[in-house]
């Protein structure tokens, strides 16, 4: 289907842009690479009058390093540049290897990073056009009442499905939102609301402009898994961060955070409370994955079998944690 | 001089296609164009009361609407035959059957007006109940449709079609066996995953001829249907060719864009076109069939078949489409690759509320089998005997007589058979496999073989396919086919035939290829014959211009045309340099003959003895010239935590008579095992009442580039390709979907020793039986 027409703006400053989404408020929309909001508008899921383009705002491509502040990344850093960046790849290898896990190499070269945190949830019940949904009747995230994948329920079961942002909630890295000549900082996790109707907390005529990553501590290990049916293309079906710092042999800090799984990333705050002080032994790895698996409920409104995901959620975890313990056992 | 035939010559199209210059059916664009929307049906199963298009048709730039009253009574089938009479409506009449049916058309200055116009119809509509499940609508479900198999011998509702064929004492075999199994297997509901979507643009001239093209497999056949449906003559409907973009069966027969476009175009004057979405096509066009089969097998110590009782159910959807022809087909691809001294097969395609279904690569053949063959390796474990040893016990030798008495000539399965186990180390991989299933790997080797045969073409509309070489005078020459190119190669095939015949590089050759208009009638892209049929039309046209070139180069050189043989453009006598160009003795011949360039002409059809093809309710009657056998071994890794089959390699042994292009054999063998790799493992369309849940390739787990699976090919040939003498070759574009899917299944038997009895294969219910706390 063709797209809906619309008015197409590119600023050339953040206050620019600032103006821009003041001006037509809830009428307008932020587009970075688009590859999340054209097909949502194809299926006419989102049908702004404004879409204002990121990209020609200056700054916002931007990688830097600084042992001090850590890592700045722009929000329209193209995820294919994620993905092949030397600096993020020695430091964050885990950032590096969620950006290459998404879509396909085409999709990678036009999708952002802030594209990639902000996509909306989705079901295999709403990520369909107009002509398909003649046949049912309107679900709860499309403005009806029903749940078309869990038939009692009253609220929406829509799934996150970004892969970007559990790395980043793992290694406590922050977002920047811009309004009106200020900055907000807040904790990625922060913008989420858990619903999978309304995904994130409302931050209308704000541009989220940067993300920023602290330099880990400690000796760390940093890892992403993704459960998907293909080796490519695919939305993780289940997927897991996690960020593990040693101080010898003890566990200093753990997080571990899901995707996939529900209407937002899910991070598991028993992990550190199980783990810390304690040695990663094949025992303990078992015990966080279970703490994973319990808190993982994921329903059947995506391809492949709930329970394979969750079994998978267990499963992924039990491997990272082990495979951060082998080089050390080597050693 | 060199060969043309026999060589891995690259597809003369391909240029065409990497540039981007081929002309698909999308490309076409036609000043003053429309563009056409359908609106379909929300209920798998309503009365229509009401379709008011008063609201639509007053928005600007709607340029025509038709619903049903403007096609009432008019209906099309796969098969239209006094027994299965078309049944399906090319716009709903007073009842819809299937979420997706369509009800009206539109056709308006721009997509979005069009899209506009569909909101804008009323339709009033009373629901009915529906059934989706082919038993439910066996015993309790809804009438489909009013008119019943009038011979029903059974108190079954809603068949679509029953094909019955027994021969042998079935009784006796089964009381006397040492072994007896009774499985039923099950096939998913699949789609051909084309890449380029269904399309058509149709153009009514004011001289009143229709033009239309259309994204389609045979334009003869594509005429036909057109010329029928909107009731004027064969010669006033003139389908242009358009490059196709896959198919894989599901483009053959009409559809109803096609006739709403065409429909559009009269009512206008103005061409139109239509382009379905692929969420369209996911949801509401044809995939393949999916079939329940009840297998029994009566077996004596040794491993020999002694009967088989075998019931085929196949869900067919609210029409009859090809259903009633799978079902027959399912009968011959039992009785193909091995002998059964002993069977009673019935077949029934059942209607339900679903979306129609279409053949689809294989066309019955991967669903049985996979049932087969995985019974086969069951029966073998039983037995005590490897897999190879009880296909070669089974399996049929050169110069053995089908049941419907049809010869299957220089059969090379057997060669297959032993070769491909050689090959693969078959019996030694296999009991390692067999050694580690309960050890404590976590990723399980599994080999499996899988055996297979198919037939090369039959009768039905149009039967047959002529050819027209006409020689240029410099001595190239263009071919004149009907034969539309799918993407298989058809028009590198005919071209290296015409070279070899000539003497010419196939750069020599140009091709004019399916238009209704300018070229002859061909048997068209689809019926696994197109090679053997149009292959050797083309091969007698080139013959009777060879002929006549060699006559008038006689006459120049003094010499017996049987002692001259051409090369390079140029005619010699054989064993000397003596010579003259081709344009030379094709210019005598027009100065000798009033002005007659030369033009030769050939045309072919199979069965020469049948005047029809074989019946589809009791499987009697010649069914084909030759049929193709072969086996295919997969090697699988099981991962047994998640459940994960990776298909490794796959070995391929065929005979495919004579190979007339081996790359482009080999080709057709790689698109082949892939798309089997993605029906063992991951593809299903899933439905629920009645809607796609999964209409997109995002959501369809059809295998990416980087999980293709690594093929090797053993290419045994059993026929020569000689001058004049129709050549066989025997069927290669579609009978190798099933072996290598029933190896994949038997391979994952191998690994695991769990024989699945559904597809897609899902190891997850058995593995996680061993996963405890699963259920926290």
């Amino acid at each position: 289907m063709n797209l809906p027409h619309f008015n197409y703006h590119t600023p050339g400053s953040l206050d620019e842009c600032a103006a821009l989404m003041k001006t037509f408020r809830e009428q307008a929309v932020l587009v970075a690479g688009g590859t999340d909001l054209y097909v949502r508008m194809k299926h006419r899921l989102a049908t702004p009058s404004h879409v204002v383009s990121l990209g020609r705002i200056p700054g916002m491509h931007q990688i830097s390093f600084d042992p001090a502040r850590g890592l700045t990344l722009g929000a329209i850093v193209h995820l294919s540049v994620l993905a092949g960046s030397h600096l993020v790849k020695e430091k964050y290898p885990a950032l590096a290897e969620a950006a290459s896990l998404v879509a396909t190499g085409q999709i990678r070269n036009m999708a952002t990073l802030g594209g990639n945190v902000l996509q909306e949830t989705r079901c295999l019940y709403y990520n369909r056009s107009i002509l398909w949904k003649k046949g049912v009747p309107s679900c709860i995230k499309r403005g009806g009442t029903v749940c078309h994948s869990v038939p009692q329920s009253k609220r929406c079961f829509a799934v996150y499905q970004g892969d970007i942002a559990p790395v980043l909630i793992v290694l406590r890295g922050k977002v920047f939102i811009y309004a009106d000549k200020e900055a907000e900082e807040m904790p990625v996790e922060d913008i989420f609301t858990g619903q999978g109707k309304d995904p994130f907390k409302r931050t209308d005529q704000k541009i989220v402009s940067a993300f920023t990553v602290p330099a880990l501590p400690y000796p760390s290990y940093t890892a992403y898994r993704k459960y998907r049916l293909r080796d490519g293309i695919d939305f993780p079906l289940a997927g897991c961060a996690l960020a593990l710092q040693m101080d010898g042999k003890k566990i200093m800090d753990l997080r571990i955070c899901l995707t996939g799984i529900g209407s937002s990333p899910i991070l598991i705050k028993q992990a550190i409370e199980i783990a810390h002080g304690r040695e990663l032994t094949p025992t303990l790895a078992k015990d966080l994955s279970d703490a994973a698996f319990k808190e993982a409920h994921p329903v059947a409104n995506l391809g492949g079998n709930p329970d394979r995901r969750r079994l998978m959620i267990r499963q992924m975890v039990q491997e990272m944690l082990n495979g951060a313990a082998a080089p050390k056992e080597a050693k | 001089m060199d060969r043309v035939i026999g060589e891995r010559i690259p597809r003369i199209d391909g240029p065409l296609k990497v540039t981007g210059e081929a002309t698909y059916t999308t490309d076409i664009s036609l000043p003053g164009m429309l563009f056409a929307r359908i609106l379909r049906s929300p209920h798998p199963h309503a009365k229509i009361i009401r379709v008011d298009v008063a609201r639509a048709a007053k928005i600007p730039g709607v340029k025509a609407i038709i619903t049903g009253k403007d096609a009432w009574g008019v209906r099309h089938g796969f098969v239209e035959t006094p027994r299965y009479p078309a049944d399906q409506y090319v716009l709903a009449n007073d009842r819809v059957r299937y979420v997706g049916e369509e009800v009206a058309a539109v056709a308006a200055v721009d997509d979005d007006t069009a899209l506009e116009a569909l909101d804008r119809i009323d339709v009033e509509y009373e629901e009915l109940p529906a059934v989706f499940d082919l038993f439910e609508a066996m015993s309790e479900g809804p009438e489909i449709h009013p008119v019943q198999l009038p011979d029903l011998a059974e108190p079954y509702k809603n068949i679509a079609g029953r094909c019955a064929n027994s021969f042998g004492d079935v009784e006796s075999a089964f009381k006397h066996a040492h072994l007896v199994r009774k499985d039923r297997f099950e096939t998913q509901l699949r789609t051909h995953g084309y890449l380029e979507p269904q399309a058509t643009v149709a153009h009514y001239d004011t001289t009143g001829s229709l033009h239309v093209w259309t994204s389609g497999m045979g334009v003869f056949r594509k005429r036909m249907h057109l010329s029928t449906a909107l009731g004027i003559p064969d010669s006033r409907v003139h389908v242009h060719k358009a490059w196709v973009g896959g198919a894989f069966g599901g483009k053959i027969d009409l559809f109803s864009h096609e006739f709403c476009t065409s429909l559009l175009s009269m009512k206008t004057g103005r061409p139109v076109r239509f382009v379905a979405e692929r969420e369209e096509i996911f949801s509401y066009f044809r995939h393949g069939q999916p079939m329940v089969v009840d297998l029994e097998t009566a077996m004596d110590k040794k491993g020999t078949l002694l009967g088989q009782k075998v019931r085929c159910y196949n869900n067919c959807g609210a029409y009859r489409g090809s259903g009633a022809v799978c079902v027959f087909l399912c009968w011959g691809f039992i009785v193909l690759p091995y002998r059964i001294p002993a069977l009673d097969y019935i077949g029934y395609s059942v209607y339900t509320n679903n979306p129609v279904r279409a053949p689809q690569r294989g066309h019955g053949a991967p669903q049985i089998r996979y049932a087969v063959e995985s019974q086969l390796d069951m029966l073998a474990e039983e037995l005590g005997i490897d897999p190879v040893e009880i296909r070669l016990r089974n399996a049929r030798q050169k110069g053995e007589i089908l049941p419907n008495s049809d010869p299957i000539g220089n059969a090379g399965l057997m060669e297959c058979i032993q070769k491909a186990a050689e090959r693969t180390d078959f019996c030694e991989k296999y009991e390692k496999n067999r050694s580690r299933q309960t050890d404590d790997s976590v990723l399980k080797q599994g080999i499996g073989m899988g055996v297979s045969s198919y037939f090369t073409g039959t009768l039905i509309y149009p039967n047959n396919s002529a050819a027209i070489v006409k020689l240029n005078d410099d001595g190239t020459a263009h071919l004149l086919t009907g034969a539309l190119d799918t993407g298989q190669g058809a028009e590198t095939i005919l071209t290296q035939i015409v070279g070899q015949e000539l003497g010419l590089k196939v750069e020599d050759i140009r091709v004019v290829a399916a238009d209704t208009e300018t070229t002859p009638v061909d048997i068209g892209s689809w019926i696994s014959g197109l090679t053997y049929v149009t292959g050797n039309a083309v091969k007698k046209a080139a013959e009777e211009a060879r002929g006549l070139l060699l006559l008038s180069a006689a006459k120049e050189l003094e010499a017996n045309p049987a002692d001259l043989e051409i090369r390079d453009r140029r005619i010699f006598v054989k064993g000397t340099d003596k010579s003259i160009s081709s344009a030379q003795a094709i210019a005598r011949h027009i100065r000798e003959n009033q002005g007659d360039p030369i033009i030769g002409r050939g045309s072919f059809r199979g069965l020469k003895d049948a005047a029809i093809g074989p019946s589809l309710k009791n499987a009697k009657g010649a069914w084909s010239d030759s049929y193709a056998f072969d086996v295919q071994v997969a090697e699988v890794e099981v991962d047994t935590r998640t459940g994960k089959i990776t298909v490794k390699r796959a070995l391929t042994a065929h005979d495919c008579g004579f190979p007339i292009n081996p790359l482009l054999i080999e080709g057709q063998i790689d698109g082949q095992v892939s798309m089997a790799k993605g029906h063992a493992t991951s593809e299903e369309v899933i439905m629920k009442n009645g809607m796609t849940l999964n209409p997109s390739f995002l959501d369809y787990p059809m295998p990416i580039a980087t999980e293709m699976v690594e093929n090797e090919y053993l290419h045994i040939t059993t026929e020569e390709y000689e001058t004049h003498k129709e050549f066989v070759t025997k069927e290669v574009g579609e009978g190798l979907v099933s072996g290598v899917l029933a190896a994949i299944a038997n391979a994952v038997a191998n690994a695991t020793g769990i024989h699945l009895t559904k597809l897609p294969l899902n190891l997850e219910r058995d593995l996680d039986k061993t996963d405890e706390g699963t259920g926290s």
